[in-house]
């Protein structure tokens, strides 16, 4: 079954999906100044709050062809299960919200003290009993890094989570951050991520690599894969790391090399400016852009039917 | 975005570059097979490999305009006598440098990766210089030519414009020395990068000319001797 904030559903009802969005966040609630130690714009953080806006755009998403969205907001700068059920009525999108945490400036203090094991006994409950007064539950779980390796109170979180993901049978996803990326063997973190996985007991085919186009290898992502990870292109649109095109041409390759069974598409969708009420495409550029050019290249219906059905719902599928 | 360089408002005005046919030189860097050969080179065959290709388009289509000025630059430079200089990123006798090993570019330039396409093939008299750094001036035997052959003025043409032909002009720079950049003989890894990098090297003692221009002056220098730039 799929956990939804407004319930379980069967993995057959989840329906064309995007697995990594943001719905409702604000990053003001996370550190408020830049690496450079100025304090930043309002224009710069992750923000998403006005509801009627963002009915407005999941119902566009809904009319495109969309089913569902995973909302990985994580505990710290935003998340509100009964909000996301307020726009999952409205808009008749399912919605998933994510428990775990987002990178280090955002993981809230009682992460820090409390040990591994109180930290797993918190998060499974997000999953197994709910969230503050109403208990919606959340239907997977986040480790995310913005440094170069996994360390520190981000190792911490992701052996947390590995620990839940036992427990609980959720899916990991995993941020691996990008302003880091040079220094990564590879260009992808979750190689790191999945090797303290596997050493916590954790199968591959449970972890979600995230954030993968942002410096592809297409060797490392196909050992990945060949592992039983999903791998995710999930910031399409954001040609500022790699051009549509290039996405394009390696999910293509990745097809060509048997990986369609563990390939994931989202567009990390998390400021206002990216909406259609922003002058963008919002949650629909995957159909109006991006989907037009797997085609182009060939890539069968049924691998895409493939890609953005039936592997979000393997994925998400609690078992 | 139009990008303001407030630098030259508190500068002195760039002096004129004095050419000769013998106080300058004539620069080719990193115009050797890894980046040059738009087929068979080290970035075309590793840009395939890695699903890459989409990236480098700005890159090879910038490649196949400067391939076209290349040669007339090179051959009115040669035509008048000017030395002429190739400085290529590699090594010679596995002699890898701690940059190249950080950036994993280690290319042996007595194989295949110090080839040359066609077009821009050094002559024999014409010195070859391996680059361990971005700039022409990490081989310290591009130093010792400048000073020995009374080099004042560079005129300069290759790819990577945005790191190591940036680098090298400022550093020729530092020594004094003038460089002249042929606009449309250089090439950065894109578009915006190209009209980055010659925007903000374009001061002090580095000039930009086109090919046409650069063609015109060299033709003057032939019948006058010399031309102020």
């Amino acid at each position: 079954m799929i956990q939804t904030v407004l319930g379980q559903i069967a993995p057959d009802q989840l329906g064309f999906c995007l697995p990594h969005e943001h719905i409702w966040c604000d990053q003001r609630y996370g550190p408020r100044v830049d690496l450079l130690g100025t304090t930043r714009s309002e224009s710069t953080y992750m923000r998403l709050d006005d509801f009627d806006v963002m009915v407005a755009e999941l119902s566009a998403y809904r009319e495109a062809g969309g089913r569902a969205i995973v909302e990985v907001t994580c505990n710290g700068w935003g998340r509100d299960l009964d909000m996301l059920a307020r726009l999952s009525e409205a808009s008749e999108v399912h919605i998933l919200s994510t428990s775990g945490f987002y990178i280090e400036p955002h993981i809230p203090q009682f992460v820090h003290e409390w040990p591994v094991e109180r930290i797993a006994d918190y998060i499974t409950k997000e999953i197994e009993d709910g969230v503050g007064d109403s208990k919606r539950r959340c239907g997977l779980f986040k480790s995310a890094i913005h440094r170069a390796r996994v360390e520190g109170v981000e190792l911490k979180v992701l052996k947390a989570v590995a620990t839940a993901q036992k427990r609980t049978g959720a899916v990991i996803t995993t941020h691996t951050t990008g302003n880091r990326r040079m220094e990564v063997p590879g260009g992808v973190a979750g190689v790191h991520q999945l090797e303290i996985l596997k050493s916590e007991g954790v199968s591959p085919s449970r972890l979600i690599v995230g954030h993968v186009d942002e410096r592809p290898d297409v060797d490392v992502l196909s050992r990945l894969a060949g592992e039983g990870c999903f791998v995710q292109f999930d910031v399409i649109g954001k040609e500022h790391f790699l051009l549509d095109q290039t996405r394009a041409e390696l999910v293509h390759a990745l097809v060509q090399r048997g990986y369609a069974d563990n390939l994931l598409l989202s567009q990390d969708t998390s400021r206002k400016r990216w909406l259609r009420s922003g002058g963008h495409s919002g949650y629909c550029y995957i159909f109006e852009d991006f989907l037009p050019r797997l085609r182009a290249l060939g890539i069968s219906d049924s691998d895409i039917q493939k890609i953005t059905v039936a592997n979000p719902a393997r994925a998400l599928n609690i078992h | 975005m139009v990008l303001r360089h407030p630098l030259t408002l508190v500068t002195k005005e760039t002096k004129p570059i004095n050419l000769t046919a013998s106080n300058t030189c004539l620069l080719l860097q990193d115009l050797h097979a890894p980046f040059a050969d738009p087929e068979n080179g080290w970035l075309a065959r590793r840009v395939k490999e890695k699903v890459l290709s989409r990236e480098f388009d700005d890159y090879f289509e910038l490649l196949a305009i400067i391939s076209q000025n290349i040669p007339k630059v090179l051959g009115a430079a040669r035509n008048l006598g000017m030395p002429v200089v190739f400085s290529s990123l590699g090594q010679v006798d596995n002699n890898v440098s701690d940059f190249q090993q950080a950036i994993g570019w280690s290319w042996d330039l007595n194989g295949e990766d110090g080839g040359y396409p066609t077009a821009w093939k050094p002559r024999e008299e014409e010195l070859i210089l391996p680059k361990p750094g971005w700039s022409a001036l990490s081989n310290p035997d591009f130093a010792a030519y400048l000073e020995e052959n009374n080099i004042a003025n560079v005129a300069v043409m290759g790819t990577m414009l945005d790191f190591g032909l940036s680098q090298t002009c400022l550093d020729l720079s530092d020594r004094g020395i003038s460089s002249l950049v042929v606009s449309d003989a250089v090439a950065a890894l894109t578009r915006p990068s190209q009209d980055y990098a010659s925007g903000n090297i374009a001061h002090g003692l580095i000039k930009l000319r086109t090919t046409s221009e650069v063609i015109d002056l060299l033709q003057v220098v032939k019948k006058e001797g010399s031309f102020l730039i």
